[in-house]
């Protein structure tokens, strides 16, 4: 049973990921390795025959990013003794300083774009901002999934079990697998989203994404809270919702921007 | 025939001519300003003269920008009036005329610099680009260096073909890095199994290490408070010990190598081989049997053992399929690692400390064992041929090449010539030049630094003998880095290509004056001269040594036997040092140690990890079930 247990929860909380990485990224070496020219222009490596890049794996780099977000707000963590277990504030500071790491990413490969654009597969397309984006939230989703479930998913081998404390008809293995696989999903869209938000910043739009992306994030996780809470029946379910009408306007909100993005390159092929 | 077609169409529209010129020269023109073109090949010359009277034919549709004394036209120098046969690149036709490059350089001090119509692109250039990190070498450049470069009538890159070569040649690239990445990552994850499996508790045959400590016992493994400094104490003299055997293999192994006794190196690299894949394999396999319960009996395992040891010999000394090959190595660094975590956890850690700095200091100073191998590897044309000491495990390289390397053919690409072979080169990694792996008929290929006034005194002395050679190859060697390694600084590079067949140039690092080892080619054209260095290019790039892979995967294990978070941290932390490293050996061009920027990240991120993230953790995400 345990091992039926471990293989659920395993695909469960890691099958959207692993779909993902074999049907669309592995696919296309390209996606996986992407490259960041950080300090050298194009333009440079053109003229100058001085190259000088950054090589660097896309997602291999956002992953170090959430990783250095969550070892700074463990230590953060750890050094404030008083509220340890107070977990509002934890998730307080801690989804602000993974917001700002999105941002000091989006900025590194802002500066970079160029390069990866001319590196990808279709130099000219619109959507190449969108595919580095996903490609990082893709980085960000693998690393929080793994950190975050990884010691439990191995505990669910073992002997004992232990029960959701809301739902207790559930085990905390299984309900957090399905936590843990929504919220991977959310990381992808939220880093399409907020790259978007970024690059159009002044815009009223990117106004409200880049605050839409930092409140549904701060919501999920305060949303998540309600597992763990005994006098809530059903607490899980409710956090459930919660997550996927977040999914779901998240998801509409980024097809609505690559429509846009498609409408754009279909006038400007027209116009042409 | 030809000629006269192209002449034809030079008269209709002149300028595209002239624009086609000036973008085949601005790689040059940011960091020189002004190029020649000389006239090495006779054709050249004949074909120069034809275009020069079909544009001074419709010289007045030209806009003449350049207010340089001389018209153009002209064939007398602008400096010195004597017959010219060389011009400035990026003007043109419509620019001055020079005999040498004496007087190019003079010409540029001068004034030119201010009227070179490459300089002025390049200027606007920079000034349109949005964000300028490096500092523009141009005005570096009008101080001296003018590197040259010679056009040859067959240039057509237009400026959209060079981005798009320079994007299939960065796609090469990126493919190499997945390449090189690839079986890193498998090592790491079959360490990780291995010491999965091996400590899950029900095996009997864990590695265990003889301690060399002096007198304490070397059994403290839990961390009682009284023992934990005679613990460190004796734990640091281990890592001590196996890093000074680490020193002593080394030294024997350059000595041996410098010496030239290579028959001895690769009998005790076998040796070793053998031993590591029968014995520790032998290891593995009890603890796979006794955990997974596998039905096994002796003759069929000891059969099976010495298939897959002799079978490792054979491909790994001889020869068998690539992949057969990389599967042997990548499991050998495994097996290695994995006899590694047999040592205790500070001595572990101290191990890999010592072995950074120690990588830092063979790879980097100037008498650095690993270095001097090198070197002499580069000056005996001949290859390492397996470098394995006793933990910091090098095996064959040679097998290796192919797959480790990284193209760097679009790194300084000039219009003549060539490839470079940056030797990238790591950890335990002595390698070897790019051209001596095929040492019979080698076309080495040698790095030209030219930006001080006197690299260019030699380029001019070569090309005036060359142009003396007549039409074939053209062979120019310049003095190379003290080093043996090329770099790159800001300033301009050309590469230009050596030998063929009958007059390998000598590559010697230690060579004072490199100009005399210039050699005639006279034989081979120039047809046969490029797809030669072009695969010399190709092969030259990235190594990665079996090192590196050893110590990346011991100290994952090492994370492994603790935690998996522990173990997902150290893995994205070392490979995220990997590629910083190759960054830097982008940026650098020089022979670097894979493992201190790697090991440093990793043990950085498994002591905070192991301090703070794990209790974080599990209390805010495993107990609290919140999704950050």
């Amino acid at each position: 049973m345990s091992l039926y247990t471990f293989f659920g929860c395993l695909f469960t909380a890691y099958g959207p990921l692993l779909s993902i990485f074999f049907l669309y990224i592995a696919r296309d070496a390209q996606l996986v390795l992407l490259m960041v020219c950080r300090y050298a222009e194009i333009q440079d490596l053109l003229y100058n025959r001085i190259a000088v890049f950054n090589v660097d794996i896309f997602f291999l780099r956002s992953a170090f990013f959430w990783l250095i977000a969550m070892l700074l707000s463990s230590v953060i963590w750890f050094a404030a003794k008083p509220i340890q277990n107070m977990n509002t504030v934890t998730i307080l500071y801690s989804v602000i300083i993974q917001e700002l790491f999105r941002w000091g990413l989006f900025k590194l490969i802002n500066r970079a774009e160029r390069g990866l654009m001319i590196v990808s597969k279709n130099p000219k397309s619109l959507f190449n901002r969108s595919v580095f984006a996903f490609v990082s939230g893709y980085g960000f989703g693998l690393t929080s999934a793994l950190i975050s479930y990884i010691s439990t998913l191995v505990q669910s081998i073992g002997p004992g079990v232990m029960m959701c404390p809301s739902c207790p008809q559930a085990t905390l293995f299984f309900i957090s697998a399905i936590t843990t696989s929504l919220a991977s999903l959310q990381h992808i869209l939220w880093m399409m989203l907020a790259f978007e938000a970024y690059h159009t910043l002044p815009s009223t739009i990117g106004i409200i994404q880049g605050i839409w992306v930092i409140i549904s994030h701060l919501g999920v996780s305060y949303a998540t809270l309600m597992n763990s809470m005994e006098s809530l029946y059903l607490g899980c379910v409710y956090a459930m919702i919660v997550q996927l009408v977040v999914l779901a306007i998240s998801t509409s909100l980024v097809i609505s921007n690559l429509k846009k993005h498609y409408g754009e390159a279909m006038f400007s092929r027209n116009s042409q | 025939m030809l000629e006269h077609v192209v002449g034809d169409r030079n008269v209709h529209d002149g300028d595209t001519w002239q624009n086609k010129n000036s973008t085949t020269a601005p790689q040059l023109c940011i960091s020189s300003g002004s190029t020649f073109i000389s006239n090495t090949d006779r054709k050249d010359l004949h074909l120069f003269e034809i275009m020069t009277t079909a544009l001074s034919s419709t010289q007045d549709e030209i806009e003449l920008q350049n207010s340089d004394p001389v018209p153009p036209g002209d064939s007398q120098c602008n400096v010195c009036q004597k017959p010219a046969a060389f011009m400035c690149s990026s003007c043109g036709l419509n620019g001055p005329r020079y005999c040498s490059t004496e007087c190019q350089s003079q010409g540029w001090r001068e004034g030119h610099y201010r009227l070179c119509q490459g300089n002025a692109q390049a200027r606007a250039n920079a000034a349109s680009r949005a964000s300028n990190n490096t500092p523009e070498p141009a005005a570096a450049a009008a101080q001296g260096s003018i590197p040259m470069v010679e056009i040859r009538n067959n240039e057509t890159s237009t400026e959209q073909d060079e981005q798009q070569e320079f994007a299939d040649e960065l796609r090469f690239y990126i493919k190499q890095i997945y390449l090189v990445i690839q079986p890193v990552v498998i090592c790491i994850i079959l360490s990780i199994f291995w010491v999965k499996v091996a400590f899950s508790g029900t095996s009997d045959y864990t590695p265990v290490r003889p301690s060399y400590s002096i007198g304490t016992s070397p059994t403290t493994t839990s961390g009682g408070s009284d023992s934990s400094s005679s613990s460190a104490i004796s734990s640091l003299t281990t890592a001590l010990v196996i890093v000074g055997q680490i020193i002593l293999v080394t030294l024997v192994i350059v000595f041996l190598f410098r010496r030239g006794w290579i028959k001895i190196l690769i009998g005790f690299f076998m040796i070793v081989v053998v031993g590591l894949l029968g014995f520790m394999s032998y290891l593995l396999i009890l603890n796979l049997i006794e955990v997974f319960y596998i039905p096994l009996d002796y003759p069929t395992m000891i059969f099976a053992l010495w298939n897959f040891a002799v079978v490792g010999l054979i491909s790994v000394f001889w020869k068998s399929p690539l992949w057969l090959q990389q599967a042997y190595l990548t499991i050998m660094s495994s097996l290695m690692a994995f006899s590694l975590t047999g040592l205790e956890q500070w001595t572990t850690w101290m191990l890999l400390g010592l072995l950074a700095i120690w990588d830092l200091i063979a790879v980097l100073c100037p008498f650095g064992p690993l270095r001097l191998l090198i070197e002499s590897s580069r000056t005996q044309q001949r290859e390492v041929p397996a470098l394995l000491y006793s933990v910091n495990a090098v095996w064959f390289m040679a097998s290796m090449e192919n797959h480790f390397r990284i193209s760097q053919s679009f790194l300084p690409k000039e219009d003549h010539e060539i490839g470079t072979n940056w030797i990238y080169q790591d950890t335990g990694q002595p390698t070897t030049d790019a051209g001596t792996s095929q040492a019979q008929a080698v076309t080495t290929v040698e790095t030209v630094r030219s930006n001080s006034p006197q690299p260019l005194g030699n380029n001019e002395r070569d090309r005036v003998w060359n142009d003396e050679s007549g039409p074939q190859g053209a062979v120019i060697e310049g003095h190379q880095a003290r080093d043996g390694f090329t770099r790159l600084r800001g300033e301009s590079v050309n590469t230009f290509a050596t030998g063929q067949e009958q007059n390998v140039t000598t590559l010697s690092a230690a060579t004072p004056n490199p100009n005399r080892s210039s050699h005639a080619s006279a034989s081979a054209g120039e047809s046969e001269t490029v797809p030669a260095d072009e695969e010399d290019a190709e092969r030259s790039g990235l190594k990665l040594g079996l090192g590196d892979f050893v110590f990346y995967s011991v100290l994952i294990a090492r994370a492994a036997m603790y935690d998996w978070i522990t173990t997902v941290c150290c893995t994205v932390a070392v490979l995220m040092g990997l590629t910083a490293t190759i960054f830097l050996l982008v940026l650098w061009k020089k022979a670097l140690p894979a493992l201190p920027i790697s090991i440093a990240f990793g043990i950085m991120f498994y002591f905070v990890a192991k301090a703070v993230l794990v209790p974080y953790v599990g209390t805010v995400c495993v107990f609290g079930m919140v999704a950050l």
